[in-house]
């Protein structure tokens, strides 16, 4: 694990020097890569693959302290979290995204500084709330994206399930499906669990349910078309 | 996107309505809330003696602590609008309109990071002229300067939200408040040369029920006027046929007769035996014309007129059937069909409740309308009483903001799109 992250920051810095940057720091107890570009810092703050969403939030906040302070942040994300919140807000708000699989690294949104010289007071109170609103933003797409993660787990599991099934199946291929077999023991314990989850998922959408005249409605369609 | 998923969490919004604004942001789920849409201008020493603060226009809870001091209220409370429309050159009822509107949004002040103001979705009467528009826009712009609570508005016809509301794309609607009816045709937009308005609403139902509660021994109540609309609303019933309804009354006096206890209070309301006239108050909305109500204009009960606001007639006393197949009829004829077989009737004037024991007898609007109808020859009519009928429009407020993009500016030309407000 160790070495992997290691890996992980000495690729991700490689990268940004073969781009013609130069590295003045490699933190591989914090994943940060710092380097400097004329006289500009440019700060890295690296996701790893594994990262829960408590993580990524706050190397969000942190880089868009990088950012106010004058610095260029990049924010540095798996290709599978990228493909969940996309790159938008990432340039929107001018924060650089690195984005890196298993064999490659690419920089898809370089970073911008922010200019401080022209930050009047109510700019800066503009940019605040700009930044608020940004975190605001990402944190409900995070929350979207820890949903269907779980989801996504839950398929896993049941499919492993189904698999153990049709294996049990193919096993005893004369076994009378009445007879409560080993097999169907595990089938019950299933459906509770399937039980479980729907309910939960109910509950949840109860929270955030759109009102009933909103849901389904042909105009929604319609009206969200007008330009 | 950003700015999209924003403006869905934070659409606002507001249905003024004569009698009462119904206002409130989406996550209010299926109702909005609602005041009565009027001010108070109280002396300057009695407000901050009372509520502590200086204030000009008092509404919407705090009202109520003027009333009991006893000050003059027939001067002093104003209804800002008359039939929908708020009248051009009329400062005070414009202020009171501007205090609602900061008071509704002062209630709903989210706490919290990114909050940088509603995107409000206000919506008008389908005949509200073209200065309601911009007196309402610029009061927006005052109220984002003064609070910051508004990033951006627009406005809409009410008989669209209706539309948009029931999921409707094509249908007509009928929407009857307090101040007049408006029936207007919609193909995805509303078709504007075919809405036909009728000079009639609660408030005419109001004026005979007045009438009613004089002709029982009760003219000492018949002044207040939320006590004569609550007697409507408790009291008045929506015949099916006038006149057998009334025969009806004449042979089941006691099945027909009813008192109404006022809540609070030691009143007792009793129409004894001349209970058969809780039939006219219903009646009276969906036709006038019946020859029992000639002996009560003559006695003084105005009898509603024709007006004109801007390019549209305003009948008094247009039938609703007739009213409805005029709206109909200037609409292409292919689409007539449709429209007689998609029918909404909303706004609270048309809350007449149907009583499971006289069947047939006193019915709701929804059979009524549809009984007038066939009576004018119209096979397939389907007539569909909003489930809700008001705060159907507050609904198709939230609908729109919810879905209009947030680029889609506002343009004169088409009266549609968001006006953006700086702070
Ligand atoms: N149960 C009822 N029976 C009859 N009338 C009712 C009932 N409930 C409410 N009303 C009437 O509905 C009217 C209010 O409806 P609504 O809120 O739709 O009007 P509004 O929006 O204030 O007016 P407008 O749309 O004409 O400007 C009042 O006249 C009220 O007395
Ligand atoms: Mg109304």
């Amino acid at each position: 694990m160790h070495i992997d992250r290691k890996e992980l920051v000495n690729r991700i810095a490689g990268y940004m020097a073969s781009q013609g940057y130069k590295i003045i720091e490699k933190d591989f107890s914090e994943n940060i890569v710092r380097l400097v570009n004329d006289s500009l810092e440019i700060v890295i703050r690296i996701v790893e693959e594994d990262s829960g969403r408590g993580d990524l939030l706050s190397v969000v906040i942190q880089s868009a302290f990088d950012a106010a302070m004058g610095k260029v942040a990049y924010v540095a994300l798996p290709l599978r979290l990228l493909s969940r919140i996309g790159d938008h807000a990432f340039r929107l708000h001018k924060i650089g995204l690195i984005v890196y699989s298993e064999d490659k690294v690419t920089e898809l949104v370089s970073g911008g500084v922010k200019i401080i010289s022209e930050t009047k007071a109510n700019t800066s109170i503009d940019k605040i709330e700009h930044l608020e609103a940004m975190i605001d933003s990402l944190s409900s797409r995070l929350e979207r994206v820890e949903e269907s993660l779980s989801t996504i787990s839950k398929i896993e599991d049941l499919s492993r399930r189904l698999e153990e099934l049709e294996y049990i199946i193919i096993k005893n291929p004369d076994a009378t499906y009445a007879k409560p077999s080993k097999g169907l023991e595990t089938h019950v314990i299933k459906t509770d669990s399937l039980q479980e989850f729907k309910g939960r998922k109910d509950k949840r959408h109860n929270k955030d349910k759109l009102p009933s005249f909103l849901t389904e409605n042909p105009w929604v369609e319609i009206l969200s078309e007008k330009t | 996107m950003f700015e999209e998923d924003y403006k869905r969490r934070f659409v606002f919004g507001s249905d003024y309505g004569t009698s009462d604004y119904k206002y409130g942001p989406i996550t209010l789920g299926e109702r909005p809330a609602v005041i009565e849409n009027r001010g108070y201008l109280p002396e300057r020493s009695m407000v901050s003696k009372i509520l502590g603060v200086e204030k000009d226009i008092v509404v919407g809870k705090d009202v109520a602590y003027f009333l009991e001091s006893g000050a003059d209220l027939s001067s002093r409370m104003i209804y800002p609008m008359r039939d929908g429309v708020v009248a051009k050159s009329d400062p005070t009822a414009w202020r009171v309109i501007k205090e609602l509107t900061k008071f509704s949004l002062e209630e709903f002040k989210p706490s919290g990071f990114g909050f940088k103001g509603y995107y409000i979705v206000a919506s008008l009467s389908a005949i509200a002229p073209r200065y309601m528009y911009e007196n309402l826009i610029n009061i927006y712009d005052e109220i984002s300067r003064e609070t910051g609570l508004i990033h951006a508005s627009t406005i809409i016809p009410q008989p669209l939200a209706v539309a948009i509301a029931h999921k409707e794309l094509s249908c007509v609607v009928v929407e009857s408040g307090h101040g007049n009816t408006q029936v207007a045709p919609i193909s995805r937009a509303p078709i504007r040369d075919a809405i036909v308005a009728l000079n009639r609403g609660g408030s005419e139902a109001n004026a005979i029920t007045a009438e009613v509660l004089k002709d029982s021994g009760y003219g000492d109540l018949a002044k207040e006027e939320s006590l004569v609309r609550r007697v409507k609303e408790n009291l008045g019933l929506l015949p099916l046929n006038l006149d057998e309804a009334i025969n009806y009354a004449k042979r089941n006096p006691e099945h027909v007769r009813a008192i109404y206890q006022v809540p609070g209070t030691r009143i007792k309301i009793d129409l004894a035996e001349y209970s058969w006239t809780r039939f006219l108050i219903g009646e009276y909305v969906f036709d006038p014309n019946h020859e029992i109500f000639q002996s009560y204009f003559k006695r003084g009960m105005p009898r509603p007129s024709d007006t004109r606001v801007g390019d549209i007639t305003f009948y008094g006393m247009l039938d609703m059937a007739e009213t409805i197949i005029r709206a109909v009829e200037r609409c292409p004829v292919e689409l007539q069909p449709h429209l007689y077989s998609h029918i909404i009737l909303s706004g609270g004037n048309f809350m007449w409740r149907p009583v499971s024991t006289m069947k047939g007898i006193a019915v709701d609007s929804q059979t009524k309308l549809q009984h007038m109808l066939r009576d004018k020859g119209l096979e397939n009519v389907n007539v569909r009483l909003s489930p809700e009928p008001q705060y159907a429009v507050w609904r198709g407020c939230i609908v729109y903001g919810y879905a209009i993009p947030a680029n889609y500016r506002w343009e004169w030309e088409k009266m549609e799109g968001w006006v953006y407000h700086t702070k």
